[in-house]
């Protein structure tokens, strides 16, 4: 009980809310500018976040991640673009409503929509916590390795589409950069060359800049512009009246929002979509007539689902050290940072932390809610700064983060590497979310096999005895079903 | 509903058939696992293989090496060849130059390189990130001078005094 006091004491102070504040209003209008992913937000803050104290580093990156999922409907409402993938529903409800001069009441709808799915998430991620934590517990390095290989398997599945392969061989070099620099067990130096810089391995930061800063910057800057075209806004009315309207439709989008979320990597874009056209399927008479031409309940679906998402995410991230998505293999990065390793022992390591997770969450919430509210209309023309002048002003906050932390210039090489990588990799269609999955879950995956099978040696273990163990062998067949499903997909 | 069309096209892009780049990712993955492999054999064993620093890797760049070679096969038979050398003729090149994006990939890949490679190591950071960004600038939002100029100014400024003071950092460029 003393640790949710000092967590909540920890929240509450002037300094935290005035670094959360800034963060919202931060995440919110890079959310909304088109190209600014949130895991480009969150990549181009880890390493300011460093500087920070654990806390706040939680706090910000937490914050960014809540308000700019959101950030991303504003525009796709007022201007017909995006923000991002996963507000395409929204733009397609959203734009026909504000041309009908009901933009007003549609962003009203998407901060409730979005205020609603985080609290579906935040309550789920609560309750659930703890029962998986007690499950994480009995895990031994044997599990821990299939776990980690699991999700790197699986996220490659998931986003390679129509080819897992692709995924796949993505994550496997995520693997391979994580061999690099002197293993833990034996000592051994692993792909250094004799360079010094490459004995403690590859720093997760400069890759994740890399991956999803530089990549990002080069992606847009090697694209041309889309013409913008501002409508008025009548006032914004968030309408609480919805909610009894809505109610089945939250709850359904709340549901698919938290297990797709909860699955590593299948993220937003595939929750958003999927509750959007099952609220479609189920619309009836006059309301599917809506659907395309601006629908409230179509809206609402998308957006629940896209903010449920992040308590769906961080229910695998906090509990078994698992990245839900690329966004909170990033935030585990910046955990890495200040020594943080989350998992089913993290209660027992860092006190508190948990509780202080829960609390940033419903803090993000708020101010999501508030600063929503607050800047849309004045913030209209920065959100619609076009993209030709917002990408060459990133690539000197990419340089900056990369180089900060460790103020090594081959870090800034890394990045850079990493950067033209991703662009590459990108060009052919491979995706690069199971990269940073492999590269921030390599690490566990290597040194819990080796564990496991001196462990295996040292017992004179059996293919039998390996087999008799129940959450180890469920987790095999597990691995070995999401091979096979991903291998016989139809391309 | 232009850009929502235009987003469904790139959603549908990235599923798209890429033989030419698979047979090219085929041959790389296959010589860089090729590679992984033979280094990691050379590595000492302490207590066997099994357990041994190699293992990971090892199996990685063997499993890797199977993927190149499914991919790889898989493009051959969608004449990945001959797309992937169609890339080294001039035609697709001189269109892609004048019809298609090429002319801003080349920039703007220039832009990143010159940037981190030249300009951090030849200036300090303000002098060098606002010689960047009124380059960059002029080069792809195209405004007036002006205004340019300003941008340029205010970011560096901005830049300069939030991280320098208030995260404390060292920023990169020469003089760091």
């Amino acid at each position: 009980m003393d640790a949710i006091w000092v967590a909540i004491g920890d929240l509450f102070t002037v300094r935290m809310m005035i670094i959360a504040v800034s963060a919202s209003v931060l995440g919110m209008i890079w959310g909304a500018m088109p190209g600014v992913s949130t895991v480009m937000a969150m990549a181009l803050l880890v390493g300011l976040t460093a500087q920070l104290s654990t806390y706040e580093a939680v706090m910000v990156l937490l914050t960014v991640m809540v308000s700019s999922v959101y950030g991303g409907s504003i525009t796709a409402v007022l201007i017909n673009i995006p923000g991002k993938a996963t507000a395409i529903p929204t733009a397609i409800e959203g734009y026909p409503l504000t041309l009908k001069g009901e933009g007003g009441l549609a962003l009203g709808t998407t901060i409730i929509g979005s205020f609603i799915g985080n609290w579906i998430g935040i309550i789920a991620l609560i309750l659930c916590m703890p029962l998986i934590m007690a499950i994480a517990l009995k895990f031994g390095s044997w599990e821990i390795f299939l776990l980690a290989f699991w999700g790197i398997v699986i996220c490659g599945t998931l986003v390679g589409k129509e080819k897992p392969i692709k995924g796949w061989i993505s994550g496997w070099l995520g693997l391979l950069i994580a061999t690099v620099g002197v293993e833990p067990i034996h000592g051994v130096p692993r792909f250094t060359f004799d360079i010094p810089a490459l004995i403690d391995g590859i720093g997760e930061l400069p890759i994740i800049i890399g991956l999803f800063g530089l990549t990002e910057v080069l992606k847009s800057l090697s694209s041309p512009g889309v013409k913008v075209e501002i409508k008025k806004v009548s006032s914004i009315i968030p309408r609480f009246s919805l909610l009894r309207k809505q109610f089945g439709t939250i709850m359904r989008a709340g549901f698919i929002g938290l297990i797709i979320g909860a699955l590593p990597a299948a993220g937003p874009n595939i929750a958003s979509f999927l509750s959007y056209i099952y609220a479609k399927q189920r619309a009836k008479g006059e309301e599917r007539e809506k659907f395309g031409k601006g629908s409230y309940t179509g809206l609402m679906a998308a957006e629940v689902a896209d903010n449920a998402c992040i308590g769906g995410d961080m229910l695998p991230t906090l509990t078994l050290g698992i990245p839900g998505s690329a966004a909170m293999a990033i935030l585990l990065g910046s955990l890495n940072l200040h020594g943080i390793r989350v998992g089913p022992a993290m209660e027992t390591h860092h006190p508190g932390l948990i509780y202080f997770f829960y609390g940033a969450l419903i803090a993000a919430n708020f101010l999501m809610y508030g600063v929503a509210l607050m800047i849309i209309k004045p913030g209209v023309k920065l959100f619609t700064m076009k993209k030709e002048i917002l990408m060459p002003i990133i690539l000197p906050l990419c340089a900056i983060g990369a180089f900060g932390i460790n103020q090594s210039i081959f870090d800034l090489y890394v990045m850079l590497a990493m950067g033209l990588l991703g662009w590459a990799l990108y060009k052919m269609r491979y995706p690069l979310a199971p990269m940073i999955l492999g590269v921030i879950l390599g690490p566990m995956a290597d040194e819990n096999l080796r564990k496991a099978i001196m462990i295996f040696q040292g017992q004179e273990a059996t293919l039998l005895t390996v087999l008799s163990r129940p959450i180890g062998t469920v987790m095999l067949v597990v691995v070995a079903f999401t091979f096979y499903k991903g291998l016989t997909r139809k391309a | 509903m232009e850009t929502i069309e235009e987003l469904k096209e790139k959603t549908e892009e990235e599923v798209e058939e890429t033989p030419a780049a698979d047979f090219f990712m085929g041959i790389v993955l296959m010589i860089l696992s090729t590679v992984v492999c033979s280094v990691a054999w050379s590595w000492p064993r302490q207590g066997g293989f099994a357990s041994s620093a190699a293992l990971f890797p090892f199996g990685i760049a063997s499993t890797l090496f199977l993927m190149g070679m499914a991919i790889f096969i898989q493009s051959f038979r969608r004449k990945g060849y001959r797309l992937f050398l169609q890339w080294f003729r001039a035609k697709p090149f001189r269109d892609g130059w004048v019809h298609g994006n090429l002319r801003l990939a080349v920039a703007s890949l220039l832009t990143v390189l010159i940037y981190m490679i030249v300009i951090l190591n030849l200036l300090p950071f303000e002098v060098g990130t606002f010689i960047y960004l009124v380059g960059t600038l002029f080069l792809f939002w195209r405004g007036k001078v002006y205004k340019i100029l300003i941008i340029s100014a205010a970011v560096v400024a901005f830049y300069s005094l939030s991280f320098k003071m208030l995260f404390k950092l060292v920023l990169p460029g020469v003089g760091m």
